[in-house]
């Protein structure tokens, strides 16, 4: 279980990377006016708007680069994580430090999605149909507080631990 | 620390060893070591019973307060 979930998380982390990878150089088509991205961004642009739309969608891909990223730092700990539980010492203060880290991140990909779905909005006005779409939830900020809660929880227990490991 | 561990005083009075203590109290010789050198955070009192009762001591005999 343990195995299959840490190879889950590294095919993850380097798909992501691949997107990260995907998503910047779209940025820089878009920026160098590379034909086959300049061109597209005229087809669906509403005329007059094709110059908001490139910086609309330049800004979209920022955010997806900066969320890709948070994401990888994530995986990272994630993986920390479950060394630590096949190493048979998870209650260490150092997975509260990396569930309190992955709260922060977390935290940064919910801000990243509220400026998202302004740019969606954005978008929606600007192109011929709308094709994207978004929608609220509150998954996202129930995951960090129960990140908050857990790295307080693991953080204490670490202190519990250490305790009973120098009880004769 | 201001609680000493006079373990190996007690011992030394009784000229037993700390193995002989362990093997006799069941407590590992590791553990009964961490607490004659005063590096444990705590004690148990089944482990004071313990000691107190092969060494024939009170357990204010096997600790001590002192101010630092």
């Amino acid at each position: 279980m343990l195995r299959a979930t840490r190879l889950s998380i590294v095919v993850l982390t380097f798909a992501n990377w691949v997107a990260i990878a995907f998503f910047t150089l779209t940025v820089l088509c878009v920026l160098l006016d590379v034909p086959l991205a300049a061109d597209r961004v005229k087809r669906v642009a509403l005329p007059g708007n094709a110059d908001t739309l490139k910086q609309i969608v330049v800004t979209i891909l920022l955010i997806g680069i900066t969320t890709s990223v948070a994401v990888d730092r994530i995986f990272r700990q994630i993986l920390c994580i479950l060394d630590s539980v096949v190493a048979g010492q998870p209650f260490v203060s150092a997975n509260g430090s990396r569930l309190r880290a992955m709260a922060w991140y977390l935290l940064v990909i919910q801000i990243l999605d509220t400026g998202f779905a302004f740019a969606i909005r954005t978008i929606n006005h600007l192109v011929n149909h709308a094709p994207f779409g978004w929608g609220p939830s509150a998954t996202g900020w129930i995951a960090i507080l129960l990140l908050f809660v857990l790295a307080h929880v693991f953080t204490q227990g670490a202190a519990m631990q250490d305790e009973l490991e120098g009880t004769v | 620390m201001p609680v000493r561990v006079q373990l190996d005083d007690l011992l030394w009075q009784r000229r037993m060893t700390l193995t002989d203590l362990a093997d006799r109290v069941g407590i590992t010789l590791a553990n009964l070591s961490i607490l004659k050198t005063g590096k444990a955070k705590a004690i148990r009192f089944s482990t004071l019973e313990a000691i107190c009762r092969e060494l024939g001591c009170q357990p204010g005999d096997l600790l001590s307060f002192e101010l630092e």
